[in-house]
């Protein structure tokens, strides 16, 4: 007899990603995601002044703050033709790289590595032998006997405290579990180590936008970060050499322990690289611009169709006529008046709340499309982009990492593989060690740039009479998001976000097309209905954050995430 | 060295009676002047980068929307052992570490503030759109004084400010 599990939410604070999954013979026959918030936010700026959008576009999130704001500020320079100092360009791509290596180690430890290590197994570890097996992997100096037997001691005071502390509410002991206790010590210990290197990648950000989670120094026309090489309050030589030395500790990590972590857990679970194809459009735009009129990019971006890496067709810029035209939301099943697919400069966000029905609306997330079709985002879509491409560094990471795994799950781990769930995660392992790359680049085209003695950093907008539209687009933490907006005599007349996680939790279309959750969770399996744990891997593999936080604290426990199996 | 100490406002400012956190501290912010050192400053909604912000403080001082059984605009004040008494429920939500389980992740790597007060209010509507409920927006005085009072607690004079300054409250204009 088939069962029915609903787990809503899923995603807490972010907002309200609901799952239902119809499981029968231990296999997901049927998905469906919704969100359960409306999004109104698009609404509060009709009206508003086009240079002020960035600050009320940033708080539409709890999790991906600064890439709205750099986002919003591109969508009205795109209006405006607007060009954008060097140093502008440089000071935002090392916030968005920095703001990037933070989000993807968070993901993997704080976020979702527990979903595959299980922390009471740390207590049967040798903490000589996960020394040595971590030791072999890489030259972290993080990983001596002395420090695996330390964090053996942390976790068995907790256990005997009878409170597990952050670890309470995870899935031990689950039999989809199947970590050697010494690799699950690793992890652990690495856990706890991205802690602290997580927060040295987030210093950049504040550093460069003044605060975090809300950067304060971005403009349409540039950045606000003063450059004087003779002023203590400006940006300086003392001041680059600072970014640098935080660079220098979270790069290390990056490299040598998030990006071997991913491949030797990935490598305990070779079965998981069958599991949560979905989508396998891809969509992610190019990133990292060059110039000033953003024609060149770091990072390549474009669409794969059906998995077909030689059919890759880059994008080149926000002006390419075939992303501009290419991007399509439908509201047949979202919670909006209207259907039919509507171009982002025509949308409408007027509620019509049905309640939810398998066959109806059922969800306040649009269904984005591409070319008319369901696209996944997200690290594995860029990677792909830039595999197809060729750019070197994501062939040099992605190729290192099929050999790791390789080398662990004792079978030949191919391109092919990484449309799964575990794909994704490797995938964000690959782009966060490109990225780890990619700012040093970037640091020193920024040193070179002021030293040289260029300090612009700003060009003036000027809105002109009458109606123009642009569109600002970046390749964020959890895939390609893009900012629409429409401005009349110089005020926001239609303003819409097409975000990673719409593209991902996207309902049905009008053609009865699932989105990539719903399609990636067909044929999971789950062995305890009343755990979903191989629900929640596959889910958390594309980092969901649904847009809009609210962020009330539940003094009284309620309202926690529930599952329900009927 | 003197102890590190911070006041912060969290919330969503786009999402009604959620904009009291970041509503209270700019307040505070503009007509009390704090000891050198004490941070103040509205988080938003930091998620994620919550464990930087907490990391390695003595104290902190966190105001926030709060879901109580108690009319809207009420102030509760809640302290480590109130915010930590309520075990995470099953970890389906990947974007978990909030306050509670951020206080629990620095425990483990001995970075938590030993003392922790948060000044909730009940809020009334928390939909996104602009404008604090009356009942909260009559609360914003009585929230900063509660403030004061957990700071005065700590040890913390706070100074009103001859002139005060005028609470910057950009998303309400």
């Amino acid at each position: 007899m088939s069962k029915r599990i609903t787990i809503d939410p899923i995603t807490r604070i972010e907002g309200h990603l609901r799952i239902d999954v119809e499981v029968d013979n231990g296999q997901v026959q049927k998905a469906w995601a919704s969100s359960t918030m409306w999004r109104g936010i698009e609404k509060i700026l009709l009206g508003r002044d086009p240079r002020e959008a960035w600050l009320f576009t940033q708080r539409f999130c709890g999790v991906c703050t600064t890439v709205h704001a750099l986002t919003s500020v591109r969508a009205v320079e795109d209006a405006l033709d607007l060009d954008i100092p060097l140093n502008a360009q440089y000071i935002r791509n090392l916030i968005m790289i920095a703001h990037a290596l933070h989000d993807h180690v968070v993901h993997f430890y704080q976020l979702s590595a527990l979903d595959w290590v299980d922390v009471t197994q740390v207590l049967k570890a040798d903490p000589a032998k996960a020394s040595q097996i971590a030791e072999s992997l890489t030259d972290w100096p993080g990983n001596s006997t002395k420090q695996m037997a330390a964090v053996k001691e942390k976790i068995k005071a907790l256990v005997e405290s009878g409170q597990l502390g952050p670890f309470a509410h995870g899935y031990w002991g689950h039999p989809a579990m199947k970590l050697p206790p010494e690799v699950n010590l690793i992890a652990v210990s690495h856990y706890l180590q991205a802690l602290e290197y997580q927060r040295y990648a987030n210093q950049v950000v504040a550093m460069l936008g003044g605060k975090t989670p809300h950067i304060q120094n971005v403009a349409v026309g540039g950045v606000a970060n003063a450059i004087n090489l003779d002023s203590e309050a400006a940006l300086n030589v003392d001041r680059l050499y600072a970014m640098k030395a935080l660079l220098d500790k979270v790069i290390p990590f990056v490299q040598n322990v998030y990006f071997p972590d991913v491949c030797v857990v990935a490598g305990f679970y070779p079965e998981w690289f069958g599991i949560g194809k979905g989508v396998t459009n891809y969509l992610s735009v190019p990133d990292l611009p060059l110039n000033e009129k953003s024609t060149e990019y770091d990072l390549p971006g474009g669409f794969i169709p059906n998995g077909d890496l030689a059919a890759f067709k880059p994008i080149k810029g926000t002006k390419d006529p075939y992303w501009r035209r290419g991007v399509t939301e439908d509201s047949t099943h979202a919670y909006y008046t209207g259907g039919g697919p509507l171009h982002p400069f025509q949308g409408e966000t007027n509620p019509n709340f049905t309640d939810w029905k398998e066959d109806g609306k059922y969800s306040w997330v649009k269904a984005p499309r591409f070319e008319g079709k369901a696209a996944q985002v997200g690290p594995l879509a860029n990677v792909l982009a830039g595999y197809a491409a060729g750019n070197p560094l994501m062939k040099k990471y992605v190729d290192l990492a099929l050999d790791k795994i390789s080398a662990i799950a004792k079978v030949k781990a191919t391109p092919d593989m990484l449309h799964s769930t575990l794909g994704r995660h490797g995938a964000r392992a690959v782009r966060t060690a490109v990225l780890s790359e990619l700012a040093l680049k970037h640091w020193q085209l920024l040193t070179d740039n002021v030293l040289k003695g260029d300090t612009k950093i700003f060009n003036q907008p000027v809105f002109p009479k009458g109606e123009i539209e642009g569109v600002g687009f970046h390749e964020a933490p959890r895939g390609a998001l893009s900012h629409w907006v429409v401005i009349d005599n110089g005020k926001i007349k239609n303003y819409q976000a097409v975000v990673p996680t719409t593209w991902n939790a996207s309902p049905r279309d009008d053609k009865g097309v699932p989105g990539p959750y719903e399609a990636a969770l067909l044929n999971n399996p789950v062995a305890q209905p009343d755990h979903p744990l191989e629900v929640v891997r596959t889910i958390h593999s594309f980092d969901p954050c649904m847009a809009c936080a609210v962020h009330t604290f539940d003094a009284e426990g309620k309202n926690l995430a529930r599952v329900k199996v009927q | 060295m003197s102890s590190r100490i911070a006041v912060y406002g969290i919330g969503n400012v786009l999402a009604h009676d959620d904009a009291v956190g970041p509503s209270v501290v700019r307040m505070l912010d503009a007509e009390w002047q704090l000891p050198d050192g004490v941070i103040v400053e509205d988080l938003g909604t930091p998620a994620i980068e919550l464990p930087t912000h907490l990391s390695g403080l003595d104290a902190v001082v966190l105001v926030d929307a709060v879901s109580a059984s108690a009319a809207p605009g009420t102030i509760r004040i809640y302290g480590r052992d109130e915010i930590l008494a309520h075990s995470p429920g099953l970890r389906i939500s990947p974007h978990d570490p909030a306050l509670r389980e951020t206080l629990l992740m620095l425990d483990v790597i001995g970075e938590a503030p030993a003392v922790v007060a948060l000044v909730g209010v009940v809020a009334a509507e928390t939909e996104m759109g602009i404008g604090l409920s009356q009942a909260v927006s009559d609360a914003l005085p009585h929230a900063v004084e509660a403030v004061l009072g957990e700071l005065a607690k700590l040890g913390i004079d706070a100074t009103r400010r001859r002139q005060p300054l005028a609470a910057d409250l950009w998303w309400a204009a």
